[in-house]
């Protein structure tokens, strides 16, 4: 019975710990409260319900009216008898609580705040965990099942948080998971049958097994190995990422990589907001900055573009060199300020980042799209400072771009549905275009408002169910439908092209600083040209937007020169091209492949290495703490302080020797005098010499410090310590000697006694402890039978 | 290593599948974190594995049994002594003895460390409900770790026997005539009744009671004499077991030949002890048992045997009168039909003292009244029958205990009783 009693508080701590990993998701603590609540009234349920001797099946039923009495009292309406016992308005108001649960999960990003649906739903769940456990460990003598339930609550998480769980939460789970089975196991052999020693005493039932040493060592083992066997295949991309990327999009076409926000959505909502508030303020130094960006969408399907899940390193590391550009580039810096109403994960900034300054390490930079991007937290309220390069394209340099090589990575982005409509139109425009700029021009002219185009932010209506052929024919939309349809023409004449997303430079701006609204979110074409990266296309008519950008390589196709709000190109950069010194001068191709093996290099460089820097360090430490503490204990014993009396040298010297000799596998005989140990050292180890009058004189000092009423000052202990050691050595094969310092037998004796002598000494506090609880036992106090 | 994988548990098993499950699923949602719990489920199966089979246990058991000879429901102490040959302590060891069914429970035991070289032992005890000879062993050691994911069984292929021998119930003393049967070798009966001028003296020693001195040597010889007990008196005894199946009725340790089998037992015992050579005859049975301590095999003969289907009773009789020796002859006899009566009757020879147990079956089963009835006319047939020819018969009902019957033995028709006297007064002085 005690056996049970133990398993059953054992199934709940290990339920509790189980639930660690949920401190990813909550910001504060308070789950954990409730947890300890709930865990704790379904365990106490479970043992009165044992303790009733309820039939089996009843168990269940029992823990779980525990844990409606604990959700009462955690939850309440305020209409409950005796704060406890729950009335139909506690009923309505957990159905309340349950329905508020998906606008919560709307209204948070991780990690949320304690929103009380949220936390009624973990509340909720982790006691159904514990009954289940609770059941599964003790009902039914199963705690291998209790696993999957615990695990239900490792892939909350795991499901929420894209960039992993941490790995401590996942060892305490797993911990409290071991720990039940352990215990387990351990009652099934301790009421195997009685129990007995190897001296054939017999053992207590209650005493702790030495199966359980072996568990825990066993666990550790088993932890580390699952710690590092993940580590040691970084960056797992599943294949369903690999294989088809719109699935975990929810198939409308209009997922995004980081799983939180449908940037078309969010972009056509935040134009189409009656309020305008202010997102951000950036401040550059960069006298005509081009748009800002915070995403990219690069997959297309039949619906559109959405982004490619972002991949990278974190900006507090050196950032991957920038793609190559032949052009004139310039060195800026731009500082942004966000304000709490800007509620994406994505941090704006500008084309080619050469520096991030003031984020920390959880937001990451994708090299390939550019964008800064955190899978963790948003960029609500933040501040920072980025340094750029700004690159001008020129016309006639991009004229001079040499075509896609056929086996070129970017040809990934050259894939588009073909659409009949959209191939013809493609095949009669870019007719007579020699050039891929002078394809790309050629469809960028396209969507000039002499062709019809008219920017609005309200679309025409659907027709075909194609929304490019929609908007071709419709000749109506915003800049999304201008950028989207832009690229998606460009891919399908066989030019790398993709959406970007971002801010315009805005209407409203006081010498440097920009400031940006929701008005001013935009997004664009940008398109690849071998040898100088993505340049960007605005196809939207510079005129229907506030801070439009007109640049030469891509001119306004309605040709006017419009009342346009960029500071005007007289300011030229005043700074010196920075950059073309270290810009790469190579061929084009070859720069190409630099920033392609440094994609290829950033992919994989999560801040796995960092960690396995540490984990080594770590490791070396561990490996070599023996063998330091060994060199430490000899440097104390052979140098001892000055004022150390005679006596204490000889016998440090003395203990030094025989530490050695453990060293050496010549094991000293405790009940040996000093000099019949010297004598054996001399006869096992063959000392000749010197060494043999060394170990002579050592022996002989012991034996003065014992024996002797005022023992005479050793001379060098350290020195004939050093020729015994050597000589011991000489003959000792490598794996001994490679033993004697890195893991000493003789520190391991010394740790394990150690060991040993504190857990005797907190065994003793405990028992003692026990019969002090006993003399304090109210039961003392009342008149005993046998005491007469 | 391989037979550690092989001695997976279920939930060993289940844990490498759940591993293998969880890696997949990981490797396709491109899970690192699923990838994790993988790994652990796919470790601890074998981790467990290596450590059950890490080492090859060297060890010797060795079984004690005290006493080898135990009677039934009574406790017999087995030690179990172990000794860890190896060169590693061993771990958590899970003992359990196989044991026949009728010994009781299997001694189940945790042996939780033998060190290197160490030898332990353990006793436990069993209580035996039934007579039979039963093996013990082998033991079997099982060795699991600490999450029962591995578990390994190994056996001792040594076994021993056990026997359990009939209960023998203490019978009191009493005077039987006719048990002296002829010369032989020396055996003590302290009777001086014929030519005590023959009788054996010697001389006087210390301690000797006073009363004892044989007035008459001492005169002739001078010498102070003392009479001596030892006579040259032959006691013999044969002890006749009807294992007919037919004549027995009941199952199991309430049969009839149960009853049988302890009277045999308790009466030959008792024999013994009061110094007679005991010969026990039964069918394909027929020891004959010294004085000293010469009923261990009668009761190891009595421990199995067995009731027999096609056994003759016309043979058994005849043995006891085909040997020269005769003196006093107790058949523990089944139920008789008239004729077996007849011929048991006609077993007794002149000088031969027959006692015949004689089992009234009915009591032994539940049978219909017809035949209960026909049974306790046979009975009563065969008791009259033998009767009339000279045996001495104890009537024996259900429940009746062969120590009380026992002083009946003394009794009976023929002037059995005076006889007995006569003995107790021939006996008289030695008492």
């Amino acid at each position: 019975m005690t056996g049970r009693w133990r398993i059953g508080v054992i199934a709940a701590a290990a339920t509790l710990l189980a639930t660690a990993p949920l401190s990813a998701i909550f910001d504060s603590w308070t789950w954990l409260f409730q947890a300890t609540v709930v865990v704790g009234a379904v365990a106490a349920a479970a043992a009165a319900g044992r303790a009733l001797r309820l039939p089996a099946p009843l168990g269940p039923v029992a823990t779980a009216a525990g844990l409606l009495l604990a959700l009462t009292w955690l939850f309440p309406s305020g209409q409950e008898f005796l704060l406890l016992l729950p009335t139909p308005d506690t009923l309505a108001r957990f159905g309340d609580l349950l329905a508020g649960t998906p606008a919560a999960l709307a209204a948070h990003a991780v990690p949320v705040a304690d929103d009380p649906s949220l936390l009624f739903v973990s509340a909720l769940g982790i006691g159904l965990v514990a009954v289940v456990v609770d059941t599964c460990a003790v009902g039914m003598r199963q705690p291998a099942l209790a696993g999957l339930p615990m695990l239900a609550i490792y892939s909350v998480p795991v499901a929420v948080r894209s960039d992993g769980v941490a790995i401590l939460p996942f060892l305490i789970g797993a911990i409290g998971y071991l720990w039940l089975l352990a215990a387990d196991n351990l009652d099934r052999v301790r009421r195997f049958g009685r129990r007995f020693a190897g001296d054939g005493s017999a053992i207590p039932a209650w005493q702790p097994s030495p199966l359980a040493a072996v568990g825990r060592r066993l666990a550790v083992v088993g932890l580390a190995v699952a710690v590092a066997v993940p580590l040691a295949a970084p960056g797992m991309t599943g294949l369903i990422d690999r294989w088809d990327p719109a699935l975990p999009g929810g198939g409308a076409g209009a997922g995004s990589g980081t799983g939180e926000v449908n940037l078309f959505a969010e972009l056509s909502g935040q134009l189409n907001q009656d309020a305008t508030h202010e997102l951000l303020r950036v401040t550059t130094d960069d006298p005509d900055p081009f748009y800002l960006r915070f995403a990219t969408a690069s997959e297309i399907t039949s619906t559109g573009f959405i982004p490619r899940p972002p991949q990278g390193s974190p900006v507090t590391g050196a950032l991957p060199p920038r793609q190559g550009s032949s052009g004139p580039t310039y060195r800026h810096t731009a500082t942004m300020e966000l304000t709490e109403q800007y509620q994406l994960a994505m941090a704006p900034s500008y084309a080619e980042l050469a520096e991030v300054n003031g984020l920390d390490p959880q937001w990451l930079y994708d090299p390939d799209q550019q964008i800064v991007f955190s899978n963790r937290i948003r960029a609500t309220g933040i501040a920072y400072s980025v340094s750029y390069h700004r690159s001008d394209f020129s016309a006639e340099a991009l004229r001079s771009a040499r075509p896609l090589p056929e086996n070129h990575p970017r040809r990934i982005d050259t894939e588009a549905p073909p659409v009949p409509e959209v191939v013809d139109l493609v095949a009669e425009l870019t007719a007579d275009a020699d050039t891929a700029y002078d394809q790309v021009l050629a469809l960028f002219t396209h969507f000039s408002v002499d062709n019809g185009f008219r920017y609005s932010l309200q679309t025409g209506p659907e027709t075909t169910g194609v929304a490019i052929v929609d908007f071709l024919e419709n000749k109506e939309g915003y800049c999304v439908q201008y950028a989207a349809a832009l690229a998606w023409l460009v891919r399908t004449a066989g030019i790398p092209a993709r959406v970007a997303f971002g801010f315009t430079r805005g209407s409203n701006y006081l010498d440097d600083t920009y400031v940006l609204t929701n008005r001013n979110m935009h997004a664009w074409t940008e398109v690849y040209f071998p040898g100088f990266g993505w340049v960007p296309f605005d196809a939207t008519p510079t005129t229907a937007i506030a801070g439009g950008v007109d640049p030469d390589w891509a001119p306004d196709p309605d040709g006017s020169d419009p009342e346009r709000d960029t500071p005007s190109p007289a300011d030229e950069p005043t700074e010196a091209p920075t950059d073309h010194a270290d810009a790469p001068t190579e061929s084009p191709d070859f720069a190409e492949d630099g920033a392609i093996s440094g994609t290829a290099s950033a992919d994989g460089s999560s801040p796995l290495p960092g960690l396995a820097v540490i984990g080594l360090l770590l490791a070396a430490a561990l490996l070599a703490a023996p063998g330091v503490s060994r060199l430490r204990l000899r440097r104390r014993r052979c140098l001892p302080p000055a004022d150390l009396p005679a006596r204490q040298r000889a016998h440090a010297a003395w203990a030094e020797l025989l530490d050695t000799m453990i060293d050496y596998d010549l094991p000293p005989d405790p009940t040996e005098t000093p000099r019949g140990t010297v004598a054996r050292l001399v006869r096992h180890a063959r000392l000749t010499g010197a060494e043999a009058e060394a170990a002579g004189r050592l022996g002989a000092a012991e034996e003065q410090a014992q024996y002797a009423p005022a023992p005479p000052a050793p001379g060098h202990p350290g020195a004939d310590l050093r020729l015994v050691r050597l000589a011991l050595a000489q003959p000792a094969g490598r794996s001994t000697r490679a033993r004697a310092i890195l893991l000493p037998p003789s520190t391991r004796r010394r740790w394990r006694d150690q060991l040993a002598a504190s857990a005797g000494r907190i065994r003793q506090l405990l028992t003692e402890g026990g019969l002090l609880l006993g003399r304090m036992s109210p039961r003392r106090l009342l008149p005993a039978g046998r005491e007469k | 290593m391989r037979a550690a994988l092989r001695g997976l548990t279920t939930r060993g098993r289940s844990f490498l599948a759940a591993a293998v499950a969880a890696a997949v699923s990981a490797l396709i949602l491109g899970e690192n974190d699923l990838f994790r719990v993988a790994a652990l489920l796919g470790v601890l199966p074998l981790l467990a594995a290596a450590y059950v089979g890490r080492a090859r246990y060297r060890m010797t058991c060795r079984r004690t049994l005290t006493p080898h000879r135990v009677p039934a429901n009574t406790d017999a102490q087995i030690q179990l002594r172990l000794q860890n040959l190896g060169k590693l302590p061993t771990g958590t060891l899970l003992l359990e003895d196989r044991l026949p069914y009728a010994l009781g429970r299997r001694p189940r035991l945790v042996l939780e460390r033998l060190a290197a070289g160490q030898a332990t032992s353990v006793t436990y005890t069993v209580r035996p409900e039934a007579r039979g000879r039963y093996e013990l062993g082998p033991l079997l050691v099982r060795i699991t770790d600490p999450f029962g994911l591995c578990e390994l069984m190994r056996s001792f292929p040594s076994q021993d026997r056990l026997t359990v021998v009939p209960r023998v119930t203490p019978l009191p003393a009493v005077r039987l005539v006719g048990q002296h049967g002829g010369a032989g070798e020396s055996r003590a009966r302290s009777v001086a009744v014929h030519g005590e001028d023959d009788a054996a003296t010697r001389t006087y020693r210390h301690g000797d009671d006073l009363r004892r001195v044989h007035w008459r040597s001492t005169a002739r010889t001078g010498e102070l004499m003392v009479r001596r007990e030892e006579q040259p008196w032959e006691s013999r005894a044969t002890v006749l077991l009807d294992a007919r199946t037919a004549a027995h009725r009941g199952e199991g340790p309430t049969a009839s030949f149960e009853w049988a089998v302890s009277a045999t037992a308790s009466v030959a015992v008792h024999l013994c002890q009061a110094g007679y050579q005991v010969r026990l005859l039964s069918h394909r049975v027929d020891v004959t048992a010294g004085r000293n301590g010469g009923e261990g095999i009668l009761l190891d003969q009595l421990a199995d045997v067995r009731t027999r289907p096609r056994a003759d009773l016309n043979s058994l009789v005849d043995q006891p009168r085909r040997r020269a020796d005769r003196g006093l002859l107790v058949a523990v006899l089944g139920a008789l039909s008239p004729g077996e009566a007849e011929l048991v009757a006609g077993a007794r020879a002149s000088g031969l003292t027959c006692v015949a147990l004689l089992l009234d079956t009915g009591g032994w089963a539940h049978l219909p009244p017809a035949e209960r009835e026909q049974t306790a006319r046979d009975h009563r047939t065969a008791v009259a029958t033998l009767v009339e020819s000279g045996w001495r018969v104890v009537d024996v009902r259900h429940g009746a205990d062969i120590a009380d019957l026992w002083p009946g033995v003394g009794r009976g028709p023929q002037g059995f009783a005076w006889r007995a006297a006569l003995a107790e007064t021939v006996a008289g002085g030695a008492r």
